[in-house]
């Protein structure tokens, strides 16, 4: 699938191939494959417990793999350390730390050695992107839990990952601001071309913001309708 | 400790399980009395703090805040400057000082032991207080108004043990140990209020510096190696019992607001008026009565005629006895050693807190415990113990450091360790893992999530662990009186036993005793009084 993307960002794609993942009992993710193309969103469906936070922290290194791969524009990611990958990931409830601001919080997302004032410039454009211009001095605890994932969005995006996972960000929020939010996330991965995995048990935000649907079950993923 | 059992043991011959059943008469006197002191101070501690608990739940804010932080100030107060603040009352008494300091809880005690278990129960109250007042302020009274409506609460006897027991025994239990602990290894105030009464820590005080020694008197050192082997096994299982009821006591209930607490409180026997007031104010007076004395007695010089306020006590106090200490000179010793005890308890205790937190997130929960129960240890050794252990561990590792200025705060730092670990571990309990895996997928490596989110969110209970080691420190006085015999340094602690050990027949050594007692009660409450402060404001949850 070919997408348009912003200037600047380069194309990926991200492929997971035979995951196994176990924890006391049967496999959770039971020789899982999964190919994502570059600008492509993919919801994956599927009940509470049924694995699909488990495949994203497979991906990101958050959980160790039994067997299996992880591959990102061909390299292979499986031994390396989670911070070293370059994946953005989007919590459940947005992880913002409450020893820091707005900015503060931000500034966790800025690649290393970019000058303060350009570091500034970014976050602010950052936060305009997602539709939080102006926030940079706001206390986290003063957020509402829309403009806390606004806020965790626009700060994973400015660590400039080659894929991004979401994992059902938006569950906690209410439907308007649910379908504003998927509106600006899907803009926004389209405009940058990234790959993206988004999890859900809701067939109608996994239909609002994908290209392609896949259904989990007994620890693999098999194609389903939009 | 494991260093000098080992000394003591090569030194006698004898294993240490067979020198706790050859105790000889004086090491079992001391056991018996030390144990009979510490089961009385439990039972009066809890007997006394459960009704003042009960009363101050019942209160409404800002009195019970305010009567509840006076309460609360023996606890934070040195065991010397306790001691002191006894003596002092007992001064004013006149008279009839030297009589109640003649009253003995029963014929082998000894004299002053009546007055020590008053001490004991004065310094553990707000203990017993601190653990019950909290559960019964957040017990949602709709619990006992269900209950009274069933068949099985409808009696007094069936609400107390379907509700009350179940709500405070465990906290009053773990109270009780935690008293019994305190008053079994108590030095300062036995060795002061009841200087005839030999236990188990003041043996081990006095007799610990001849042990040790290659054919120098055998029977001491096998009675030295009994008395820390028994003493540490009633430790033992006293801690094990307060970690056993501390578990059950987190039990889960749903929190109600104070206000409807208080209001079921204030309607039922606690609340009325003429029990309520008494009980709290009380309690708050007994708690300041004594610490107020010592300001007091440091000015009051004996005449030929009676008393004379004056400040030839902080005169002398501050001029040091002929080529003794001076009051600023033990007060900047202390203050260095309170400062590296610090360093060294502190990363100490980090890294344990962190290891039983890794092994605990990771599933590895017998590690963890192991870890945990390891690092409690300290607890279970007294600061006279300590002390011995440092100086006969050295002796046989290298003699060379005896005099070592690293000596004492090395001692302390063990002594501080589980309170470090104690106040880190829940604060890391609490940080969310996601945290950390966020930095992570924002691509921060270890040291920069170390540097920008795990140090500056677990900074509030770093800080309360470090002042907490520091005031620890300040007022210790078991371990530091056995290690200071043997080096240049001294402590403010040390220096009032110095100053009170004088003969008597000169009238300024008391109120110079009580002059640095004041410094040093001054320096270490207001820094443990901020700390509960900043505790409240700043971390999260109890500690």
């Amino acid at each position: 699938m070919k997408t348009a993307c912003l200037e600047g960002y380069e194309m990926s794609n991200l492929e997971v191939r035979k995951a196994v993942v176990r924890f006391d009992g049967p496999a959770v993710l039971d020789g899982l494959d999964l190919s994502v193309s570059a600008g492509e969103i993919v919801a994956v469906l599927g009940p509470s417990g049924c694995g699909k936070s488990t495949l994203l922290r497979s991906i990101v290194g958050l959980q160790p793999m039994e067997s299996g791969h992880v591959y990102l524009n061909g390299q292979d990611l499986t031994e390396m350390a989670t911070e070293r990958r370059g994946i953005g990931f989007l919590f459940q409830r947005p992880v913002l730390f409450p020893t820091r601001d707005v900015r503060g919080n931000l500034q966790l997302g800025v690649p290393r050695g970019v000058p303060k004032p350009e570091a500034n410039a970014l976050i602010s454009a950052a936060l305009d992107e997602v539709g939080l211009a102006g926030f940079e001095p706001r206390s986290i605890e003063g957020l509402s839990g829309g403009e806390g994932q606004r806020v965790a969005l626009a700060r994973a995006l400015l660590a400039e990952p080659k894929a991004l996972l979401l994992d059902e960000p938006f569950s906690a929020l209410d439907g308007t601001l649910r379908q504003r939010l998927v509106d600006t996330v899907r803009a926004v991965l389209k405009a940058r071309g990234l790959p993206a995995v988004h999890v859900t048990h809701d067939a109608d935000e996994a239909k609002a913001i994908a290209d392609r649907c896949l259904l989990m079950e007994a620890g693999r993923l098999k194609e389903g309708a939009l | 400790m494991m260093l000098a059992v080992d000394r003591l043991w090569a030194v006698t011959g004898t294993s240490p399980l067979e020198a706790v059943f050859d105790l000889p008469s004086s090491g079992r006197e001391a056991l018996r009395t030390a144990t009979g002191l510490a089961t009385l101070a439990a039972v009066g501690t809890v007997l006394l703090g459960t009704p003042v608990a009960l009363a101050l739940a019942a209160m409404r804010d800002p009195w019970r805040r305010r009567l509840r932080a006076l309460i609360a100030l023996p606890f934070v107060c040195p065991s010397i400057v306790a001691a002191v603040g006894f003596l002092a009352l007992m001064d004013l008494l006149g008279k009839h000082g030297p009589v109640v300091r003649g009253w003995s809880l029963w014929p082998e005690a000894g004299p002053g032991t009546v007055l020590l278990l008053v001490a004991m129960v004065w310094f553990n109250l707000s203990l017993a207080v601190r653990i019950v007042e909290p559960s019964v302020s957040r017990a949602d009274p709709r619990y006992l108004e269900q209950l009274r409506l069933l068949p099985g609460g409808q009696t007094r006897l069936g609400r107390a043990r379907t509700w009350w027991w179940p709500l405070l025994g465990p906290g009053l239990t773990a109270a009780a140990g935690l008293t019994f602990t305190f008053a079994f290894t108590s030095l300062a105030l036995v060795r002061w209020l009841a200087p005839d009464t030999l236990t188990l820590e003041v043996l081990l005080a006095e007799q610990g510096s001849g042990a040790g020694i290659p054919g120098y008197r055998v029977d001491l050192s096998r009675l030295v190696l009994g008395a820390a082997v028994a003493q540490a096994a009633v430790l033992l299982v006293a801690v094990a019992v307060v970690n056993t009821m501390q578990r059950r006591h987190r039990f889960a209930l749903d929190a109600a607001s104070s206000d409807a607490v208080r209001r079921g409180l204030a309607a039922g026997v606690w609340g009325h008026p003429l029990l309520r007031w008494p009980l709290t104010v009380g309690a708050a007076l007994f708690a300041v009565a004594p610490l107020m004395l010592i300001g007091l007695a440091s000015f009051r010089v004996r005449t030929p005629d009676g008393w004379t306020l004056g400040l030839d006590g902080w005169r002398r106090a501050f001029q040091g006895d002929s080529g003794g200490v001076t009051l600023m000179e033990a007060f900047w010793s202390t203050l260095q050693t309170a400062s590296i005890t610090v360093a060294l308890a502190l990363p100490a205790g980090w890294y344990l807190a962190t290891q039983v937190h890794r092994a605990e997130r990771d599933g590895r929960r017998a590690f963890a415990r192991c870890v945990d129960l390891l690092s409690m240890v300290p607890l279970v050794v007294s600061g006279a113990m300590v002390g011995l252990g440092s100086l006969l561990g050295l002796l046989r590792l290298a003699p060379g450091l005896l005099a070592s200025p690293w000596l004492l705060p090395v001692a302390h730092a063990t002594l501080v360790l589980p309170i470090v670990v104690r106040v880190l571990l829940p604060a890391m309990r609490r940080l969310k893992p996601e945290f950390e895996a966020c930095a992570a997928t924002l691509g921060l490596g270890p040291w920069r999530r170390f540097a920008l989110v795990r140090w500056p969110m677990l900074r509030p209970a770093a800080m309360v662990a470090a002042g907490l080691a520091l005031a620890f420190s300040l007022g210790e006085f078991g371990a530091s009186w056995v290690i200071v015999r043997s080096t240049d340094a001294s402590t403010l602690a040390v220096l009032v036993d110095t100053w009170l050990a004088r003969p008597g027949f000169d009238p300024t050594t008391r109120p110079a005793a009580m002059a640095v007692a004041v410094v040093l009660g001054t320096v270490t409450m207001t820094l443990m009084l901020l700390l509960e402060r900043w505790r409240e404001d700043r971390v999260l949850g109890g500690l």
